[in-house]
């Protein structure tokens, strides 16, 4: 694998790892209730937004030569 | 446009350039001066009010998380290592879930002014006192390391002594401040927002129009250097993993939830929910068009250099003075003139927010509880304002210290490693895990800072973190993951040996007691359903309306799906205010007048709402 996707796997995957357990946190604590309509928003939203970084970030090291 | 190369003419400004700057620093001490008379109260003075819409609140941020070294050092590394400048703008969204879902409504319905005052509550005194010890040097660290850079950036554009340039902005800096506190600060974020982003959008759009395009411009840089990651562990003056670790790990953390200054924008905002789209709205479109802006002179400058448009740098240090460079060959008199006088802003918002939260601090958390209790709220203001001034003094007598390290990227890097992370730590543990003691909490503070002290002298505790960084380099970044881990370790291990607070002590400060934080905010059982629905009514005083509360028509309540006893937020219908004229109040039984809301001369006057205004009401809670 070359070394340029080695900081894209990192960062998604350590990072994701504390973006998720965060996440599963915050739901089994009762700040994050997904049967709340405004709650599975959010939800969608930090979902997304985390998806969303990680395919910019992805197609940017796939272009950039 | 001048040619390249060594600055030779720091003396030689064009009038016009003059004429903008000196009418950029007048007009945003005039507009702060202006706002002040907004401010009456402490809780105005330090938390605008708590009445601003989200993007008021996304603005300021921006202005705050921006400061003037962000441009020195990000087009530094821009220059130096190409696109992955950027990362440190496009990596905070990890903490987000942390941060919107736990900390957010912990801090907001707990109504704190302060960071240490939620360690009182949430652990001890003695807690509070050791994080307001660390919480003031990082901020007042944060304030000398922003006036070193602006006198750097002006010595090196203007010729000016190092010093008198911090002593002057510090001036009027502090004419703001004294004026007006954070409403002041606030409103002129807006403005200063504006300058600093269009001046280094200007700067990277010249750039790309003198290399012809976006085609050239991606042509003229490295491969290395189209990367949106640096190179996984080197070289050590920048790297992905020292990046990953010290910014989007413990910089994001210490940034949003640590910092005072950021904190209290985002506390300014009118309710839990805005304060949530002000975050969401900053991390995913404001930063990363800050990011161009900041590092988008470095990205150019280099562009220009490997096409053969702009002369190589004699000497690798001049790479400091890209952005100052940059600027100089890319900008006509009156451009440069604007870019200067949003260097200038830059900081000053930065120094601005910084001065108010060492004042809030030192106001709530020293002089109200220890020196000076049960005074009145004016006699405060008063003490926030010479305070204030201090911080300016002291910021001024710290140059010396930071002017020691190579690079200003080094010397804040260094700052914040050794600072934070325990900080870090406890914050975290303390927001998410009931089981986390106070005990634990005081000890992992003093020894994971004594830990991260040691460290400085013996690089060699930290290499088993460095994922491969050599220690030669005496792991500036790194020894933030060292940090966490031995701060993460002490703090689980003494509580599990120690007893933590009974979870009726601690109501809605951590984690699983959000909503008796809720409860205990509204005064009453929360109610979420139509939150964020408005209604637009006439105002009109009422008489029998008591202070604190609004009556309005049956329709406009059912509309709302309020009822009496909700926590309402009414404010001027004109958007653009941006909440500037609003006030929270508490609902009423219903009127049978139709459009028309009624509230009492007080609540009038505390909004500054104009009768000759329709207003429109937003349920809360």
């Amino acid at each position: 694998m070359p070394e340029k996707w080695l900081p894209w796997l990192y960062q998604y995957g350590v990072g994701g790892l504390v973006f998720f357990l965060s996440l599963w946190a915050a739901i089994r604590g009762g700040a994050l209730k997904p049967k709340s309509e405004t709650d599975r928003k959010l939800l969608i939203v930090l979902v997304a937004g985390y998806f969303a970084f990680l395919a910019v970030h992805g197609l940017w090291i796939a272009f950039a030569h | 446009m001048e040619s390249a190369g060594p600055l030779s003419f720091a003396f030689r400004l064009h009038p016009l350039d003059w004429a903008v700057i000196l009418a950029y620093l007048i007009g945003i001490v005039l507009l702060g001066m202006w706002f002040g008379r907004f401010t009456r109260t402490t809780k105005d003075f330090f938390l605008g009010g708590q009445r601003f819409s989200w993007w008021v609140g996304a603005v300021s941020c921006v202005a705050t998380l921006v400061g003037s070294y962000s441009f020195i050092q990000y087009s530094q590394n821009g220059f130096n290592f190409g696109l992955s400048s950027m990362t440190a703008y496009t990596n905070d969204w990890f903490v987000m879930p942390l941060f919107l879902l736990v900390w957010l409504p912990i801090v907001y319905y707990s109504r704190l002014t302060s960071v240490p005052e939620y360690f009182e509550r949430r652990f001890d005194r003695r807690t509070r006192i050791t994080v307001l010890v660390i919480m003031l040097i990082y901020l007042q660290g944060y304030i000398g390391i922003n006036l070193y850079t602006i006198g750097v950036a002006m010595h090196g554009l203007l010729g000016w002594d190092l010093t008198l340039s911090a002593a002057v902005i510090s001036v009027l800096t502090g004419l703001v401040i004294y004026a007006g506190g954070a409403t002041s600060v606030m409103m002129a974020d807006l403005l200063q927002a504006f300058l600093l982003l269009a001046a280094g959008l200007i700067v990277f759009f010249l750039g790309l129009q003198h290399l012809g395009g976006l085609g050239p411009f991606w042509d003229g840089l490295p491969t290395l250097h189209k990367l949106p990651f640096a190179q996984f562990n080197r070289p050590p003056e920048f790297n992905f993993i020292g990046d990953f670790w010290s910014d989007a790990i413990t910089g994001t953390i210490a940034f949003y939830f640590m910092n005072q200054s950021v904190l209290m924008r985002i506390l300014s905002v009118k309710s839990v929910r805005d304060a949530r789209k002000t975050m969401i709205f900053t991390v995913v479109v404001l930063m990363p068009v800050a990011a161009v802006a900041v590092s988008g002179a470095g990205w150019v400058a280099r562009a220009m250099v490997n096409q053969g448009l702009m002369v190589p740098l004699a000497h690798p240090d001049e790479t400091k003075d890209i952005f100052v460079t940059a600027v100089r060959f890319l900008c006509p008199p009156g451009v440069f003139g604007f870019v200067m006088a949003a260097l200038l802003a830059a900081l000053m918002s930065t120094l601005e927010a910084l001065i108010n939260a060492v004042s809030a601090v030192a106001v709530n958390d020293i002089w109200k509880p220890f020196l000076r209790p049960d005074q009145s709220d004016a006699y405060y203001l008063r003490v926030a304002r010479y305070i204030s001034v201090a911080a300016n003094v002291l910021g001024i007598l710290l140059m010396p210290l930071f002017a020691q390290f190579e690079s200003i990227y080094q010397a804040l890097s260094h700052f914040t490693a050794v600072i934070t992370p325990p900080m870090v730590v406890v914050i975290c543990l303390g927001a998410v895990w009931k089981r986390f003691t106070p005990k634990a909490a005081f000890w992992t503070l003093v020894l994971g800072s004594a830990a991260l002290f040691v460290s400085l002298f013996v690089p060699e505790l930290v290499t088993p973190f460095a994922h491969g960084e050599p220690t030669s380099t005496g792991h500036s970044y790194m020894r933030s993951l060292f940090g966490l881990v031995v701060s993460g370790a002490l703090g689980i291990t003494i509580s599990l040996l120690t007893q933590p607070r009974l979870e009726h002590e601690i109501p809605g400060l951590v984690l699983g007691s959000i909503a008796d934080g809720m409860r205990r905010f509204k005064g009453g059982e929360p109610d979420e359903r139509g939150v964020g629905r408005t209604v637009v009514l006439g105002i009109a005083t009422g008489d029998g309306v008591e202070p604190g509360h609004v009556r309005l028509p049956a329709a406009a309540m059912e509309e709302l799906q309020a009822k009496p006893g909700d926590l309402l937020y009414v404010a001027d219908s004109r958007w653009w205010l941006g909440g500037l004229r609003s006030v929270h109040v508490t609902a009423g039984p219903p009127h049978d007048r139709p459009d028309v809301l009624l509230l009492s001369d007080s609540e009038t006057e505390r909004g500054n709402l104009r009768s000759d205004r329709r207003i429109r009401v937003e349920k809360i809670l």
